[in-house]
């Protein structure tokens, strides 16, 4: 949903105004890095922008403190996911190892398949994966992880819920 | 935030759609259990609307980058340890940092295959050299486990079809075993496939032995297509090419039954394809890109007197024109 009305688009402005330089000074205290503290607080208020009806809230401060910590929480997350990734790597041959462009696409899917599996256990994001990128039969991945044909089933249950939850566009 | 993925999902409907993907995801699914998902499907149209999401979902999930590719760096790199934990518990600068990088140890020993274990999945042709020098390539869904450990050349497929090069100059022949009965070969290439009930044998070199498990052992010469069970060899003929054309990705049919070139369709595509039974003995004749069973589908529907239904990525019937 976008915002809606002029009055809206002013409160908006006023809210950024009031509140950025304050916001990334918050952040740079907690981060220690005046970079990524602009960078977190403009993610804030884009995401801020999208919300149904931003001027609602009354507690602006407390909105974008929750807000910030939620991107600095899922930035964190990225660069543990894209170091254990380049880890991961050093065991592959380097002719097999994806170009800069792919590296970057790569990670964001992985931030993004990271995303949608929140909250279910690394066995289930396994099983459900190999099904779904390597093709595998359940009865071929209880083979190769060992895990009987009934936990195959439970994990892909948990994976599939995963998936039914996501917003459609 | 979602809710717990280990509960069912409150709407009954969508409960049931996870459910029925879960089955269609399984690489194995019955006739029985295609009518009973159909039925399900057709019963209501909240039943559609939740498979329908789950669908939907599913082909914007950003998974199919990653196809073709080692999975192994991927599901490394999901498992990692979550930082946040570690954030939120001191705001020491990078403090989660070090501590994530010492769990990267462990990453290497994941309990991957298990030595001698081979196996393809949809829609997936792989080679590989073994450790006598025989080169082996599987088709898609396929699965062999080999032991080649002190001079012992044996080979079980379990699964689907092979083409195996065998390495001339070993000190015992290679064995090559079907539920059905054994192959032995010193030297040469073969293509051999595990059926429901039967085994199918093609030799390009021969001559080679082949014992049914409860049979006499008979001698093939190269050139041969043998459809052998337990106790005999069935049927006899020379090879065409259309036996080995998987190789190049092809599927080649010769007045083949439809019934036979949906079934090796299945091989390439998750989900179900349902034929009408009244159609399964329909001959086809032509030559379909196995990587692209969608474009052989609209070819099949061009040349027979058949309709393709798609009612969904994952579900195809095909029914009577």
């Amino acid at each position: 949903m976008t915002v809606s009305g002029i009055g809206n688009r002013e409160q908006i402005g006023q809210l950024f105004k009031l509140n950025y330089a304050w916001l990334c000074a918050r952040v740079r205290s907690r981060l220690g890095c005046p970079h990524s503290a602009e960078d977190i607080a403009a993610e804030t208020f884009a995401r801020v922008l999208s919300l149904p009806d931003p001027s609602a809230f009354r507690e602006p401060r407390a909105l974008l403190t929750t807000i910030a910590q939620r991107v600095m929480y899922e930035g964190w997350r990225r660069r543990d996911l894209e170091q254990a990734y380049l880890e991961a790597l050093r065991g592959v041959p380097e002719p097999l190892q994806p170009g800069p462009e792919e590296h970057l696409m790569l990670i964001e899917s992985l931030v993004a398949i990271d995303q949608l599996f929140d909250g279910l256990p690394n066995q289930g994001k396994t099983v459900f994966l190999l099904n779904q990128i390597e093709g595998l039969t359940y009865i071929q991945i209880s083979d190769r992880l060992g895990l009987s044909l009934g936990a195959i089933h439970k994990y892909m249950a948990q994976a599939l819920r995963c998936v039914y939850q996501v917003c459609e566009p | 935030m979602t809710s717990s993925v280990k509960r069912p999902l409150d709407d009954a409907a969508a409960e049931a759609a996870v459910l029925w993907m879960v089955r269609l995801h399984s690489g194995e699914m019955s006739s029985q259990e295609r009518e009973a998902f159909e039925a399900w499907h057709a019963s209501d149209s909240r039943n559609a609307a939740a498979f329908g999401r789950i669908q939907r979902n599913l082909g914007a999930a950003p998974f199919s980058q990653w196809r073709g590719r080692a999975t192994d760096p991927l599901l490394q790199a999901l498992n990692a340890p979550n930082g946040r934990r570690q954030f939120l518990r001191n705001s020491l600068v990078f403090g989660g940092l070090a501590i994530s990088l010492g769990l990267f140890g462990r990453a290497a020993d994941w309990p991957w295959l298990a030595p001698g274990n081979l196996q393809t999945g949809t829609a997936e042709r792989r080679r590989w050299q073994l450790e006598d020098g025989s080169l082996l390539q599987l088709n898609a869904r396929s699965r062999v486990s080999t032991d080649l450990v002190d001079g012992h050349r044996q080979l079980q497929l379990h699964q689907g079809e092979l083409l195996l090069e065998i390495h001339r100059g070993g000190v015992r022949p290679f064995q090559l075993e079907t539920q059905q009965g054994t192959v032995s070969a010193s030297g040469g290439r073969l293509v051999l496939r595990q059926g429901d009930e039967a085994s199918r044998l093609t030799t390009l070199d021969g001559p080679l032995l082949l014992r049914p498990k409860g049979g006499a052992e008979i001698q093939i010469s190269a050139g041969q297509s043998v459809l052998f069970d337990r106790y005999a060899v069935l049927e006899q003929q020379p090879m065409n090419s259309s036996e080995t054309a998987w190789l190049d990705g092809w599927l080649e049919a010769r007045k083949q039954p439809l019934g036979e070139v949906v079934d090796t369709l299945r091989s390439y595509r998750p989900g179900i394809i349902r034929l009408d039974p009244y159609l399964a003995a329909l001959p086809v004749s032509g030559l379909y890109p196995l990587d692209n069973s969608d474009q052989t589908l609209e070819m099949l529907e061009r040349q027979l007197p058949i309709r393709v239904h798609r009612f969904s990525a994952y579900w195809i019937s095909i029914e009577q024109a």
